[in-house]
């Protein structure tokens, strides 16, 4: 399960929680499942920001999330904005959104939080005041932004339990010390000033493509074909973003219903850093065959690039060697799959069938995307 | 391969407008614009089976075909306010009051009957 409504949460259904291991309850109780409707999601994201760039400077964090930069206006207006944000995404869209408004990123974050939980109106203001405590003191320092397992242990030993409780930690010499420079902004975000910068925030250290598969797989020529895949995505991903990278690791993972649970992984760095998809197939592949292991039923592939540098601050060494007949082919690849539909031309090393694609029966039609599959009015 | 701007190509460029879009025409691109497809006689002649709605939401209301949901069902109607009430009807039945349990989705602004 990867996302469920309040009333399955009710029920004890969790997110982690295996289809099968679950489908007995939600025959019983009556819940529906839906497989995932990647495109639905990409094509009702698209719409949700398309409305909500004409409220300010628009950044998108996510499929489902986005910060915008609002002028400077008094608390009681702002809840008219919210509130007038979140009217206007449901009229136009059908989406219902939570809005918090924050002076800066991390309180945003804890208003949008703090909205979710508003039995009418999804929206709510944080200023940087006293006034926030009361909702500070009732979030748990794990849901504050940017605050990982590791750093709960070290917070909590610190006495510091909730977000209201770092606010307030005296000792900001001792916060840089354990959590260096970031967890100084941390609390400087949650008194109310900014100090992420969107560029900062956006720059990834990983890219990561990973898949269960539907059936298992033993041989090592699906998985080269599904890494290949994975590489492919994740190297479109990195050019987009103007990107490169000089390390891969590439992770099998066996399923536990047959035999051993197994993990297995190997990282390869390249000598200079590339967004070149045929490299990082070779690296992966290398990898590959180097983890694994014949008779062993993998259940889950994946490849993650790391050491992640922006195109323009990478300075090439003297005997870089470039291939610019290749870098025109790909940007060419790019342009086209950005038209006409992503992977529709990739390399044969992905294969012709996608065998070990998800499966996803109870996917709800492409009701946005398919001419064959609009909804249906009578 | 670059292009030569010499003769007629030259002055066309001042003259240069951009293609007809009906993409543009009707805003498909707009975060707020739907598709649907009609089904049955319910509403024949004015929409036929089969036809291509475009359908937008957010707009006030004003009489015209919309889209609205009765429980898991989509209805394509005719609505129009009379008295202060808004009013539903279909080529061969009377107008009626909408039901409590109907929803906007959307206004009806383009029907495409495809002859090929």
């Amino acid at each position: 399960m990867i996302a469920t409504t309040p009333e399955v949460k009710r029920l004890g259904i969790q997110i982690e929680h295996a289809y099968f291991k679950i489908k007995k309850i939600c025959e019983s109780e009556r819940v529906t499942c839906f497989s995932s409707n990647f495109s639905l999601y990409g094509n009702m994201s698209k719409r949700l920001m398309g409305v909500l760039k004409k409220w300010g400077k628009l950044h998108v964090y996510s499929i489902d999330e986005a910060f915008i930069q609002l002028p400077k206006l008094s608390r009681e207006i702002y809840f008219d904005y919210a509130k007038s944000i979140g009217e206007e995404v449901y009229r136009k869209t059908g989406l219902s959104v939570g809005v918090g408004i924050a002076p800066s990123k991390t309180l945003a974050k804890i208003a949008n939080h703090w909205a979710k939980r508003q039995k009418e109106q999804k929206i709510w203001v944080l200023d940087g005041s006293e006034k926030d405590d009361e909702v500070l003191k009732q979030v748990s320092i794990d849901k504050v932004w940017g605050v990982g397992r590791q750093s709960v242990a070290k917070m909590h030993a610190l006495g510091i339990k909730t977000a209201k409780d770092l606010k307030y930690f005296s000792n900001e010499k001792q916060i840089q010390g354990i959590f260096s420079i970031r967890g100084l902004q941390m609390k400087k975000e949650i008194m109310g000033i900014s100090c992420l910068e969107w560029e900062r925030i956006q720059r990834r250290k990983q890219l990561m493509v990973s898949r269960g598969f539907p059936q298992t797989i033993y041989s090592l020529e699906e998985l080269k074909k599904s890494v290949a895949h994975f590489v492919v995505k994740a190297c479109e991903k990195l050019r987009k973003e103007k990107s490169l990278a000089q390390a891969i690791s590439i992770s099998l993972r066996t399923s536990p219903h047959y035999g051993e649970y197994l993990k297995h992984s190997t990282n390869f760095l390249l000598e200079s850093p590339s967004a070149d998809t045929q490299t990082f197939i070779k690296a992966a592949w290398k990898g590959l065959e180097k983890i694994y292991q014949e008779g062993l039923a993998y259940k889950k592939a994946g490849i993650c690039l790391w050491e992640i540098y922006d195109e323009k601050d990478w300075q090439p060494s003297l005997f870089h060697e470039d291939c610019p007949k290749r870098k025109k082919l790909t940007e060419v690849v790019d342009q086209i799959n950005q038209k006409a539909g992503s992977l529709i031309i990739r390399p044969m090393a992905c294969g012709e069938q996608k065998s070990w694609q998800m499966r996803r029966e109870k996917m709800s039609p492409r009701y946005t995307s398919s001419w064959k599959e609009l909804p249906k009015c009578s | 391969m670059e292009e030569l701007n010499r003769g007629l190509f030259g002055i066309y460029e001042d003259y240069w407008e951009p293609d007809l879009s009906l993409d543009q025409f009707f805003e498909i691109n707009s975060p707020q614009t739907f598709f649907f497809r009609h089904t049955g006689q319910e509403m024949s002649p004015w929409i036929r089976e089969g036809e291509l709605l475009i359908v937008k939401r957010g707009l006030d209301f004003s009489k015209g075909f919309w889209i609205v949901s009765e429980g898991e069902k989509w209805l394509c109607r005719y609505l129009e306010k009379k008295e202060g009430q808004i009013l539903m009807g279909t080529p061969r039945g009377s107008l009626q009051a909408l039901s409590s349990q109907m929803d906007f989705f959307g206004k009806v602004i383009a029907s495409i009957r495809d002859f090929r």
